[in-house]
């Protein structure tokens, strides 16, 4: 059989539509709203479906809906041939061969490019509420590994005669279960409160933003108007029992944040500590190592950037996903972001002593990864 | 090869007696046996590094194998060789609340994590029905999905990181608690899930966690024909509740569940719906109504719901006998697993009952309708000359049907030998290669798990 390609369509039933890799998020909007439905996805309505892909693989509705790669179902993808082909599909659950879709989601051009995506659309339900809780409190800097590198059975070896790799240690006793004291006051109790509840899964976003020294929380609801009190209830209730101090706003339109500069991948409870040693203090020399490198990620906490680079002018700005673990910095003064010795440098311990817990040595990744891109590159570039 | 796997496996098991092979020779599709020539069952991951390590030298294919519930004829020996029975790697190894994840081998029974996680607040959502003893690398090797996957979505949604061994013995780690890539430059875990056991064997897994939902609340309501529960199924997909599952039975399966001693006093020839709408009390209390009411429009005068646990299960006691009568009923049965766009459900299924009239096999529809996974069963005796050619024939056409309305071969029971068959309806001669270039670059003999997934995967030593 010749190649299938997805054709253009919005499935007002299934909530998926096929749009075009440069359709804006603003002519998504348009093209869904008929059909009371939406991509919650956003982070700049003005760029394309391809630069948010390219950018970040999650936005602030992830917390919700799941990144990027969950949201988007099939591509059609041309390849370095030039060949067009179908990869996924157009409906939402699909255990049909190999997952080519995510793997080549966020590979940027190294493979072909996107044409048109597949996406899937969620209820629009036509009000959106926005709460903003502040409140006064202290930081320290973060203690890194504490509550990760603890357990006895988390220990990785190296195996002598197999260069690099790891092995389960064995494992003595009861299983280790991580847990800290529940924060009783401030933001970080806000967010353990809004995360560590059924409410959880209500909320469209639970973002931590920084900037200029400032921060709060920010908590989008999208829900139908009459259950709006319920959501603001709880909001109020959550702001009353941690001390701090809570703005709701109805009927408003979801901010967009714009895209990252810089995003860092991490756990979801160190979300709030790697934020906030973004804009008082500048980014990182983890991220400047790791751009220098070109090598885009460390371990557990992955850093990304951007491939426009820092946007120079900008006021540093950053927003945590926070139950997505990710951090998205869009910042200015890249060279003294760069050459900082404190904010996420401060970080960095942390990020070695996961690096050195969780991975396998680089040498041998590199070594079969080059193999292995070696045969798919191979099929990928086939007339 | 006897001498070899007892020098590769010291302290766990290797089993070759035909007795003992025999508990091996298939998995849940049942009728499809094939006989491996010796079970290994190592006992940690240091033995089954090992084991890989010495893999190569043995000359034979090579089948992990979790609690072989898999659906599609995925972890059997179909060109013989040695199974890897991974059941000792069954450790909780880290569950992190705050950091909403979870560290488990790949041996862990999926309702034992589910009863491990309870205490802490916190669930991992996918639910294949066989969860009380399938394992947690048996359902990332498939993508599992489960009845509550129309919310949650399926494993590959909650899989931050695997651990895998190569055939030559190298161990890697794909992602881990962050669910990024690790050192590596591209990401690679996402080639491993649904990958079927062909590309490599895992060791453990990091996976991503919620936290449970306060309350629940079942809706069961019945229709008198296809068209009506379509229009509720079509409404509750856009209900700003997003329910949790959106399940049905077809009149056949209603018919089968009251002629048993499961019966629950289902009207005769209605088509059953089953909803759940969960979430903190205060929100899901007020939902409930419009959820009654939208069932009620849709044409049924039969909704009954309930937030009281006991009556909940009784409520999904339809729902799950159903799915164990079938073995009551008939020496063989096949479940298919094809997903659609939900416009297209009355056509398919209509398509269903036509072929399996016409060709004298009795189809049961159970399945997921949220997701549009539709789950045809198939009822006939393997040992009846024809009967299994009439199924194939219809499972054929109902795939190619399935595939020119849009949809896919499978949703969550993956391709195994059983659809491997079917793989050139969806990808053509360019997105084909793509597809062997997998398994290609990470198991170029298909040692590992031949004949599955794709048909030219033959392993040759």
């Amino acid at each position: 059989m010749s190649e299938r390609l997805f054709e253009p369509f919005v499935d007002a039933i299934d909530g998926t539509a096929c749009v075009s890799a440069s359709a804006t998020l603003a002519e998504i909007e348009a093209l869904c709203a008929p059909h009371r439905l939406r991509f919650p996805l956003i982070l700049d309505a003005k760029a394309t479906l391809r630069d948010h892909v390219e950018a970040a693989t999650h936005a602030p509705a992830s917390h919700r809906f799941g990144p990027f790669c969950d949201n988007i179902l099939g591509m059609n993808w041309r390849l370095p041939s030039g060949k067009a082909v179908r990869i996924g599909e157009r409906v939402a659950k699909t255990t049909t061969g190999y997952d080519w879709l995510r793997f080549l989601l966020h590979t940027g051009n190294r493979f072909g490019e996107p044409l048109d995506y597949v996406i899937r659309l969620r209820p629009d339900c036509g009000f959106t509420m926005v709460a903003e809780f502040s409140a006064e409190e202290m930081w320290s800097r973060p203690s890194g590994r504490q509550d990760l590198a603890e357990a006895p059975d988390c220990r990785t070896s190296k195996s002598p005669g197999v260069m690099g790799s790891t092995r389960p240690a064995q494992l003595g006793g009861l299983k280790p279960v991580t847990t800290s004291p529940q924060p009783r006051d401030g933001l970080r109790a806000v967010v353990h409160q809004l995360l560590h509840s059924g409410w959880m899964h209500w909320w469209d976003s639970v973002d931590y933003i920084c900037r200029d020294g400032t921060k709060h929380v920010r908590v989008i609801v999208h829900t139908p108007r009459e259950e709006a009190p319920i959501f603001e209830t709880e909001l109020r209730r959550v702001a009353s029992s941690t001390s701090t101090h809570v703005e709701v706003k109805h009927d408003s339109e979801a901010p967009h944040d714009g895209l990252p500069d810089a995003t860092i991948k991490t756990t979801p409870d160190r979300v709030l500590e790697l934020a906030h040693c973004f804009p008082g203090e500048g980014y990182s020399r983890a991220l400047a190592r790791q751009r220098s490198e070109d090598s885009s990620r460390i371990d557990n906490v992955v850093i990304e950037s951007s491939p426009g680079g820092l946007k120079p002018g900008n006021t540093l700005r950053c927003v945590g996903l926070c139950y997505c673990g990710v951090v998205h910095a869009t910042g200015n003064d890249v060279e003294r972001v760069c050459n900082s010795s404190t904010g996420v440098a401060g970080f960095q311990p942390a990020i070695d002593e996961l690096e050195t817990r969780q991975t396998s040595l680089r040498v041998e990744n590199s070594f079969y990864e080059s193999a292995w891109l070696t045969t798919l590159e191979q099929a990928l570039h086939e007339r | 090869m006897l001498r070899q796997l007892q020098s590769l496996i010291t302290r766990g098991r290797v089993l070759t007696s035909p007795a003992q092979l025999a508990g091996y020779s298939a998995d849940g599709l049942g009728y499809k046996r094939f006989m491996p020539d010796a079970v290994v069952i190592p006992a940690d991951a240091d033995e089954l590094v090992a084991f890989m390590r010495g893999a190569k030298s043995l000359g034979v294919p090579v089948i992990l194998r979790g609690a072989g519930t898999s659906l599609s004829g995925g972890p059997v020996a179909a060109q013989g060789g040695v199974v890897v029975h991974t059941s000792s790697l069954k450790r909780i190894r880290e569950i992190n609340v705050d950091g909403f994840w979870c560290e488990v081998e790949c041996g862990v029974a999926l309702n034992d994590l589910d009863a491990a996680l309870k205490p802490h607040g916190v669930f991992y959502p996918p639910d294949p029905s066989s969860g009380p003893v399938c394992t947690l690398g048996g359902n990332i090797a498939s993508n599992a999905g489960g009845a509550h996957c129309f919310r949650y979505g399926v494993t590959s949604n909650y899989v931050l990181g695997v651990e895998a061994v190569m055939l030559d013995g190298s161990v890697h780690r794909f992602g881990g608690p962050a669910g990024g890539h690790g050192p590596w430059r591209e990401d690679w875990k996402r080639f491993m899930i649904g990958s079927e056991g062909t590309l490599a064997a895992f060791t453990r897994f990091w996976l991503r966690l919620l936290p449970l939902p306060e309350k629940v609340w079942t809706f069961r309501a019945t229709y008198p024909d296809v068209r009506r529960i379509e229009a509720a199924i079509h409404a509750l997909v856009a209900h700003p509740a997003y329910p949790a599952a959106i399940e049905m039975i077809d009149p056949r399966g209603v018919a089968m569940v009251e002629g048993s001693q499961m019966a629950c006093g289902l009207p005769k020839g209605s088509f059953m719906l089953l909803t759940e709408i969960d979430g903190p009390a205060a929100l899901v209390d007020a939902r409930v109504q419009s959820i009654a009411k939208l069932l009620c429009d849709a044409g049924s005068d039969d909704v009954v719901f309930s937030d009281d646990e006991p009556t909940r299960m009784k409520l999904w006691k339809a729902r799950k006998a159903a799915g164990g009568l079938m073995g009551q009923l008939s020496a063989d049965f096949v479940v298919q697993d094809a997903v659609i766009p939900k416009r297209a459900l009355a056509e398919v299924l209509q398509l269903v009952y036509d072929e399996a009239d016409a060709a004298g096999i009795p189809a049961v529809n159970i399945f997921h309708a949220g997701d549009g996974n539709l789950h045809p069963n198939f009822l006939f005796n393997s040992r009846k000359p024809g009967d299994l050619e009439k199924v194939e024939h219809i499972s054929k056409a109902l795939m190619k049907r399935v595939i020119e309305v849009g949809g896919t071969l499978s949703g969550e029971h993956g391709i195994g030998n059983d659809k491997a068959a079917y793989m050139p309806l969806v990808f053509g001669p360019d997105s084909m290669r793509l597809q062997l270039a997998v398994p290609a670059a990470f198991n170029p003999a298909h040692q590992l798990n031949p004949l599955k997934v794709l048909e030219a995967r033959r392993f040759v030593a």
